[in-house]
């Protein structure tokens, strides 16, 4: 298969990705901010599926289609649903975050404007530059989903990261693998090109908004669609958790150990161990980095991380292993350390609007008053956008602890992660290590849910325009 | 990535490299491997040695790092490059010396033994019998461009046949008949298997896997077709160059020992390569190696693409 295939193979699988996600997302959000009571915990479940490893949904929505994966034009279908799937969520809770002021719908309809012509004329310019820095970061996203392509495309769906690995791990052919991977670096830049043509900027990407006005039947019907899609896919990884091995207790129990036989280098609370730790290290890391970004001249460019593919960064690491000591290249904080690349755009989304909508005269005039540095940022700025940077912690720490791709070619042995031990634990026969896995994943969702539903609680009294912080 | 590059060098001239002492004894193995922490210990009573373990990742990005690092080895010792991957090996002159069989597994397909008692159907015999149509749509295969087990097995179809054409119409009467090919043997296995809720009853996996499905009743659910198996074997040797050459020759004595050996079926689900030891109850019962193999004599190396590629011409055209 010649390189222009994959590369328009890869294209057009992230842009569909991105657009579907979008299109079905920002009727969803218009549900979403509809909601009272139920909308942190729905917007708790929409966001689960973008932090879940993408094995997870693969093997979730690979029973569903059965023999129809045969066909190329179903598998691909399936892979951007799978894609859309996992970023819809994410985007109406964007779209729900960047909802037009009251007041201003409420004029428009004074002025005799119709719904229709309040969300086109009026909503959808104001929270377009938003929405395009969000379909952005979901086509990076799924130009850099290696592990669904291959379960879900069986292979068969070539892209340019299933040729990278291929080439590099099975022909062990390097300067194909190396071609193929400035192709794919090629391709994030131009991402950007269009998301730039598009005015997208980085925007509050969670937030309170304002609640929408009307209802829509078809924002609900796609959002009750959505979010019961979400739930069958947690739904298989319960079941199963319940069902395998030794039932839901026992392989909870069993978790304590290295799985049937000892087929794992560690236990699975050891790889846990492993996971917080790396946890805490990138998002420190990627909170200091995006504090200090979010008063620069930042813009787009911050994301560009995330178009940097997992298998690429194997491929680096694997050709810097012959030049690096092993010493250095295997420690364990290179993975948070690589982690804090991906991790750092999504603080920075969060932290950036908030701190720039803080007044600058407030600061100034602390600094008339002999404030120091040191008291401008702990008396005053941190306070301030405390919320949003508790938010942008808890996102980064959900999105590090189910960090696959990086970790599978930088966390070797008794480093390994939690993802990596769910991965492995279902590498092997046998119903005990299949039901351990499934419960380590189910702890992993729900501890997941918790978080994001525990942080919707926190309230924003001093943050400006209640508009920022993960909320729901 | 320039700012990982740029970061690992600076980072490397700020801690310096480490120099190993005579008794360090550095073995560079795959992910898989797995050794006990009493025959570490022992290992380090009996010759003085210490022993580090670095993990390198699966079989091919452990072959691949040895031969980007051959000129300053990260390791004295290897263990898991196997007989797809060892051609690769002694020709980048990786090996000092022969490398020695530690472990063995038979790539062979498994049948759910409860479906086709259900369905009063006569399981096959040989995977040759595949192409019949009492088993159309019954069978997943995994891919061989992303999966060793995949490639283990087209490796096996090209030596059970002597010309290339009739390999080629075998591979086209398996795909007539419905064979399904998943991403990876996780999918295959958990996902399309009919014993993991799918509709395949036949799945390409290992001879050993039924010791793991033994059912409550003592019974085994499902078994393998154990005749022309395709055997991988996996090897340790001593690396060309390295630090501490007598420690990684000690190594590799010890990965044949008796003690090691029969530690390898449970640890890894594999066999032991050396003659004469015992295997667990279990795998006694349940799990024997092939009958028969076939492929040890093919050059995998030389031909993979060729093959990968009139694979491809088969499945994705």
């Amino acid at each position: 298969m010649g390189s222009l295939d994959l590369l328009v193979t890869t294209a057009f699988v992230a842009l569909a990705s991105a657009v579907v996600a979008v299109a079905l997302g920002y009727p969803v959000g218009h549900w979403l901010s509809s909601l009272r009571r139920l909308r942190r915990l729905v917007t708790g479940v929409l966001l689960v599926p973008f932090l879940l490893p993408a094995f997870l949904v693969g093997l979730a929505l690979r029973p569903l289609l059965g023999d129809a994966l045969e066909t190329s034009w179903v598998a691909v279908g399936s892979i951007i649903s799978a894609h859309v799937l996992m970023n819809a969520g994410f985007l109406a809770a964007v779209t729900a975050a960047s909802m037009t002021p009251r007041d201003q719908i409420e004029a428009g309809r004074l002025d005799g404007a119709s719904t229709i012509q309040l969300r086109w004329y009026l909503q959808l310019p104001q929270q377009l530059p938003a929405l395009s820095a969000a379909g952005l970061l979901v086509a990076l996203y799924s130009a850099t989903s290696y592990g669904l392509v291959v379960t879900l495309g069986q292979g068969s769906v070539r892209t340019l990261e299933t040729e990278i690995a291929s080439a590099a791990l099975q022909r062990l052919d390097l300067p194909t693998a190396g071609f193929l991977a400035l192709l794919q670096c090629a391709l994030t830049i131009s991402f950007f090109v269009v998301a730039r043509r598009l005015g997208a900027t980085p925007t509050v990407l969670f937030g309170e908004g304002e609640s929408a006005t009307s209802r829509s039947w078809v924002g609900g019907a796609l959002g009750i669609g959505l979010v019961g899609a979400i739930l069958w896919v947690i739904g298989g990884v319960f079941a199963r958790a319940f069902s395998e091995g030794a039932g839901l207790g026992g392989n909870v129990s069993n978790l304590a150990g290295r799985g049937a036989r000892d087929i794992l280098n560690l236990s699975v609370v050891e790889a846990l161990g492993n996971s917080l730790r790396n946890m805490v290290v990138a998002v420190l890391i990627s909170l200091v980095v995006a504090w200090w970004l979010s008063r620069r001249r930042a813009g787009l460019l911050v994301l560009f991380p995330i178009g940097i593919s997992p298998v690429v960064i194997g491929l680096v690491a694997l050709v810097l292993s012959g030049y690096v000591s092993p010493a250095l290249s295997g420690g364990w904080w290179v993975l948070p350390l690589v982690q804090s690349l991906f991790l750092t755009p999504l603080a920075f989304q969060i932290i950036a609007p908030a701190r720039r909508a803080m007044s600058p005269d407030i600061l100034e005039a602390a600094q008339l008053d002999g404030a120091s540095r040191a008291q401008l940022f702990g008396l005053i700025e941190l306070p301030t956008v405390a919320r949003p940077v508790v938010a942008a912690a808890a996102l980064t720490s959900l999105a590090s602890l189910g960090e696959f791709g990086a970790a599978s070619f930088l966390a070797y042995g008794s480093q390994q992660t939690l993802p990596l031990v769910m991965f492995r634990l279902m590498s092997r026969p046998g119903s005990e290590n299949l039901g351990m896995a499934m419960a380590a994943a189910s702890i992993f969702i729900f501890v997941a849910l918790l978080v994001v539903w525990s942080l919707s609680f926190l309230r924003s009294d001093s943050t400006p325009g209640g508009r920022d912080g993960l909320v729901v | 990535m320039k700012t990982i590059a740029l970061s690992a060098i600076t980072l490397m001239a700020l801690t310096g490299c480490q120099t190993p002492e005579n008794t360090l004894v550095r073995l560079a193995a795959h992910d898989s491997f797995v050794i006990g922490e009493e025959l570490v210990a022992q290992f380090e009573s009996e010759t003085g040695y210490e022993l580090e373990i670095l993990r390198l990742g699966d079989t091919g990005s452990l072959t691949n790092q040895l031969v980007l690092t051959k000129n300053a080895p990260v390791a004295d010792a290897f263990f898991g490059i196997d007989n797809t991957f060892l051609g690769r090996a002694e020709s980048e002159g990786v090996l000092a010396g022969q490398a020695s069989a530690i472990d063995y597994s038979d790539v062979c397909f498994n049948y759910d033994v409860e479906w086709f008692a259900q369905e009063s159907l006569t399981p096959p015999q040989s995977w040759r019998e595949l192409v019949n149509e009492d088993y159309r749509n019954l069978t997943v295969i995994t891919n061989p461009n992303f999966s060793s087990p995949g490639l283990a097995f087209l490796a096996s179809t090209h030596a059970a046949f002597d010309e290339a054409a009739e390999v080629e119409s075998f591979w086209i009467a398996l795909e007539a008949n419905g064979v399904k090919v998943a991403g990876s043997w996780e999918d295959a296995y958990f996902s399309d298997f009919t014993r993991y809720g799918g509709n395949h009853p036949i799945v390409l996996s290992y001879a050993s896997s039924p010791a793991a499905e033994v059912l409550e009743d003592g019974s085994s659910g499902s078994e393998a077709l154990r005749v022309e198996c395709f055997r991988q074997t996996e090897y340790a040797g001593v690396i060309e160059g390295s630090a501490n050459e007598s420690g990684a020759a000690a190594l590799v004595k010890f990965l044949l020992s008796p003690e090691f050996q029969a530690s390898v079926p449970e640890a890894m689900y594999v066999y032991p390569a050396v003659p004469g030891i015992e295997i667990p109850e279990l795998w006694a019962a349940f799990a024997k190696p092939a009958t028969s193999t076939i492929g040890e004599g093919l050059d995998i190396n030389a031909n993979r693409e060729q093959w990968l590629g009139d694979w491809s011409a088969v499945f994705d055209g």
